[in-house]
């Protein structure tokens, strides 16, 4: 009970303070180019700023819960954390919570259901300045059943940074955040993710060197690992990071990164692109080459690569169409060895602070020994962003 | 290795800048602008186009064993690339394609009855056919279709002393739901999901060039 009570204090006490939504690189769609128009950090990831948030509330989610005759205006000054009231400007909260039903192989004797708590996230974001110069942005986490770092059912601290702006072009990041790389995805199981030390648990510790002009920006991202982490664990490295935009709504872009942890080193590189079709429509891809070579058993590096392309279809305001292709191949020498991924469904967000996700997924693998099934399975997920 | 790692990455990103620049210096939105645009024809007429498609075919099927007086099932993946010319007939918001497919690749098959010893790779596959498509233009640059793949298959899977290889027919028919964006005037990305036979999935991921 004294457990409980002690969890439930800690709940309230950050509830009344704190927004993470992770970063959708497709809302390039909207013309919506860049990250930091709607998130704190500039590459996407974490708290939404007020402008993120009427964004979201005007422009992405379906208005069904509104009269034809509110404005926009009126729907954009409601998104903040208490609707209409205004917090002082020092203070920005926020909370976000992602859940997932999935059922593995549907329909056959070894189908398995499974629901996971993914994310149980509550932000307090302060600021020094009416002009958010110097801004502290932190993020408390709480695991449930997926462990972070071999605990469960405990809160930590996902990322804690300052961040400094020296000016609109200029930025700097001080602390524990995401790592610079590539397209920054919600979904941190894809391949350009979790499968290169960039999941959802992988926020390290460093300094983040951002600049950003309208047709271009590029970042340098020195880390050395997660506090978390044990330090044979840790991996300490740099990776860099650019896009430039071709036109209006088409960037493309390359990343890098190196890293070595006492256990194993990755050389990372990646190249991406973002097109924006009709509104609220976008494709984008990323390619990439990984080299992990694992420093305990000495044995040489091994070069694989992987591929996503993501593609967004608006249908109306709030709903799409999403699919994902992935593939990825840890050695580039075999000749099989790939694995492939689609995943397709819709992907709504029918009230303001809400989405949901109904996905199935087919995947493929070729293999140098045998023929392989498909895999299947279907999902659903449930996002609340207050 | 750090060090080449960095000058690959700065060749990379200076050429990137030099390509998008070079685009960039084209009249601003210029490639919107020529994207053509199903709303420019009117109802009932249609405009026409011949469409190139280069796609990656991938699909499973059911690979039959029979040895002695038993039968065994076990699986083959195929994956080719496939050539197609296609003729397109768009209207406003809908439109058709009709066209002709060849692709040549390889199969795995085998290796997961305990009851055969029997797993091939690499098995060259070759098919010719026809893949007549149904689209509806969602945008002037995205259209959802209904794709029909109609094709030949050719495949000797080796042979193995008192094991008969059967794959699936040779005549394959199988419908795929798909999406065709269009990136540039003339390009495309397509990508579709359909169905060969029961718990057989055909994936077609490609590009198109129309002209």
């Amino acid at each position: 009970m004294q457990y409980m009570m002690k969890h439930l204090i800690i709940v309230i006490s950050l509830l009344l303070f704190s927004k993470t939504v992770y970063a959708y690189p497709e809302f390039i769609g909207y013309a919506y180019s860049s990250c930091i128009t709607c998130h704190y950090n500039g590459h996407g990831g974490g708290a939404l700023s007020d402008y993120g948030r009427a964004l979201f509330a005007t422009e992405i989610a379906a208005r069904h819960i509104y009269s034809k005759e509110t404005e926009e205006e009126e729907i954009g000054a409601s998104s903040g954390f208490f609707g209409k009231s205004q917090l002082p400007w020092w203070i920005r909260p926020g909370l976000k919570y992602r859940g997932l039903w999935m059922q593995l192989n549907p329909g056959s004797k070894q189908s398995m259901d499974r629901y996971i708590n993914m994310q149980s996230d509550v932000n307090l974001n302060l600021f020094m300045d009416k002009k958010q110069t110097f801004s502290v942005i932190t993020t408390a986490a709480y695991t449930g059943l997926e462990p972070y770092y071999g605990k469960t059912n405990v809160w930590f601290m996902r990322e804690y940074y300052l961040r400094y702006k020296y000016s609109n072009n200029f930025w700097v990041y001080l602390g524990q955040l995401d790592k610079v790389f590539g397209l920054r995805l919600v979904d941190h199981t894809a391949v350009n993710r979790k499968a290169i030390t960039l999941g959802q648990y992988d926020q390290s510790q460093g300094a983040v060197l951002h600049w950003t002009y309208p047709t271009w920006d590029f970042a340098v991202n020195a880390f050395t690992g997660n506090a978390a982490q044990e330090e044979y664990d840790m991996q300490k490295g740099y990776s860099i990071s650019g896009e430039y935009q071709v036109y209006e709504k088409f960037k493309v872009g390359a990343s890098a990164l190196s890293s070595e942890s006492e256990k194993d080193q990755w050389k990372i590189l990646a190249l991406t692109t973002r097109m924006g079709l009709s509104k609220g429509s976008a494709v984008m891809a990323e390619i990439g080459l990984k080299e992990r070579t694992n420093l305990v058993t000495g044995k040489d590096a091994e070069l694989g690569g992987y591929t996503l392309i993501q593609s967004l279809i608006s249908l109306t305001r709030g709903y799409n169409i999403l699919t994902t292709l992935e593939t990825a191949k840890s050695d580039l020498k075999d000749a099989a060895g790939d694995t492939m991924r689609w995943s397709f469904g819709t992907l709504m967000f029918p009230l303001p602070r809400t989405e949901v996700r109904l996905m199935a997924t087919n995947s493929k693998s070729l293999s140098d020994s045998s023929g392989t099934f498909d895999a299947w399975a279907v999902q659903g997920q449930f996002h609340l962003s207050y | 290795m750090k060090n080449n790692l960095l000058c690959a990455v700065l060749v990379l990103l200076t050429t990137l800048s030099t390509q998008a620049q070079e685009i960039a210096e084209e009249p601003a939105g210029s490639t919107e602008a020529t994207v053509e645009t199903p709303a420019e024809v009117s109802s009932g007429e249609f405009t026409k186009a011949w469409v190139l498609s280069a796609s990656n075919l991938i699909w499973n099927e059911k690979l039959e064993f029979r040895q002695g007086l038993g039968f065994y099932n076990d699986v083959a993946n195929f994956s080719l690339i496939s050539l197609m010319i296609k003729r397109e007939y768009n209207s406003v918001n809908w439109g058709v394609h009709i066209g002709a497919m060849a692709g040549v690749g390889k199969a795995n098959g085998g290796g997961n009855t305990s009851n055969v010893d029997y797993a091939e790779t690499n098995i060259p596959v070759t098919i010719v056919g026809f893949t007549p498509r149904l689209y509806y233009n969602l945008s002037d640059r995205i259209n959802l279709g209904l794709s029909s793949f109609n094709f030949l298959k050719s495949i000797s899977w080796p042979e193995k002393t008192g094991i008969q290889v059967n794959s699936g027919r040779s005549f394959n028919s199988a419908l795929a739901l798909d999406i065709h964006v269009r990136l540039f005037e003339r390009w495309e990305f397509n990508q579709g999901l359909g169905v060969v036979a029961e718990g057989a999935t055909l994936w077609n991921v490609g590009f198109n060039y129309r002209y």
